[in-house]
């Protein structure tokens, strides 16, 4: 439903091929594999939707520290990155994050509506942050 | 008062309905009507607000006898064609009944649609009483009952590395762009 909830309010409201989504769907439960992957995509079908699958924990063990999760795994998890960040050796501190069921503060659990917000604000900015350049940069 | 429409649907009927819809032995005519339930209609049950929502697809037309009978669509819960036991109209307030197990009610507990059809007849909004808690949902009439349903697009999937070498490439490989990264569980 979190997959839907995006589908939703993000990419179906939000028509801007500067936003790319990754997802990666993996077993979080504990007994999913790479055939169930498929009806989870299902509901994230946008072209600017990109889907992975993997079986082991390392990946959403990597992302724990940069949203400041300790004991828990960062399965369903919302993380937004600004134009410009890289992944280096680890993966970076996102710009902005939401989650679902974590132990971390209530006003990020998962909204449709404040996680379009702030990935426009980011689009926004960007754009802002390119016709300044183009402005700086072209003759007066 | 408004004109009632009632009838009382054993759960085999369900599979005959999908069927004779399916086959085009069901008449379709005026199905977007004022006052008619009968038709496909699609849209969402809202446990709460952009926060946990669900597809739902309410498939309703007449059995043989004339009486009016559907199916109900939850696909995030593996419902598919989900028999309503009994649907009525009485005016615009529409009451749609089904049977499922509740964890909460347990085996065979009662749910009712109870909704208010638009003028138009091109809306269907109201709550899922779900024992004493209920759910909001909307639904807006899309096509006459029996015609295909569209098959939506399934992405492709790509296993990737343990340490999700293929996501950090691509990650990269994007850096111009706003990123939206998901970890979730396809069940």
């Amino acid at each position: 439903m979190s997959a839907r909830v995006v589908q939703r309010y993000v990419l179906d409201e939000i028509d801007d091929d500067r936003l790319e989504t990754f997802v990666v769907w993996g077993p979080m439960l504990g007994e999913e594999t790479a055939e169930d992957a498929p009806s989870g995509s299902v509901y994230l079908n946008d072209p600017r939707s990109t889907h992975f699958w993997t079986g082991e924990h390392t990946l959403v063990e990597m992302l724990q520290k940069p949203i400041g999760l300790e004991d828990e795994l960062a399965w369903d998890v919302f993380l937004v990155y600004a134009p410009g960040t890289e992944w280096g050796e680890t993966p970076p501190v996102p710009d902005y994050y939401m989650h679902h069921g974590k132990s971390l503060p209530a006003e990020r659990r998962l909204n449709g509506v404040k996680l379009h917000e702030q990935v426009r604000r980011l689009l926004e900015a960007d754009a802002g942050a390119g016709s300044a350049t183009a402005s700086a940069g072209s003759p007066n | 008062m408004g004109r009632r429409q009632a009838t009382t649907v054993h759960p085999r009927w369900w599979r005959s309905l999908a069927i004779g819809i399916s086959l085009g032995m069901l008449p379709i005519s005026s199905f977007a009507a004022q006052g008619s339930l009968e038709g496909i209609w699609k849209g969402m049950l809202v446990l709460k607000k952009a926060e946990v929502e669900a597809d739902i697809l309410v498939e309703i037309g007449r059995a043989p006898d004339g009486t009016l009978a559907g199916t109900f669509d939850m696909p995030v819960q593996n419902y598919i064609y989900h028999p309503f036991e009994t649907i009525q109209l009485d005016g615009s307030e529409a009451t749609l009944e089904f049977r499922r197990d509740s964890e909460r009610r347990g085996k065979n507990a009662l749910f009712i649609f109870k909704g208010e059809l638009s003028e138009d007849g091109q809306k269907l909004t109201g709550e899922v009483v779900d024992g004493d808690k209920t759910i909001p949902f909307h639904l807006t009439w899309t096509d006459p009952p029996g015609m295909p349903r569209e098959e939506p697009w399934v992405p492709e999937v790509t296993t990737m590395s343990d340490r999700g070498d293929e996501l950090r490439e691509a990650f990269n490989r994007n850096k111009d762009h706003v990123r939206l990264v998901l970890t979730l569980s396809p069940t």
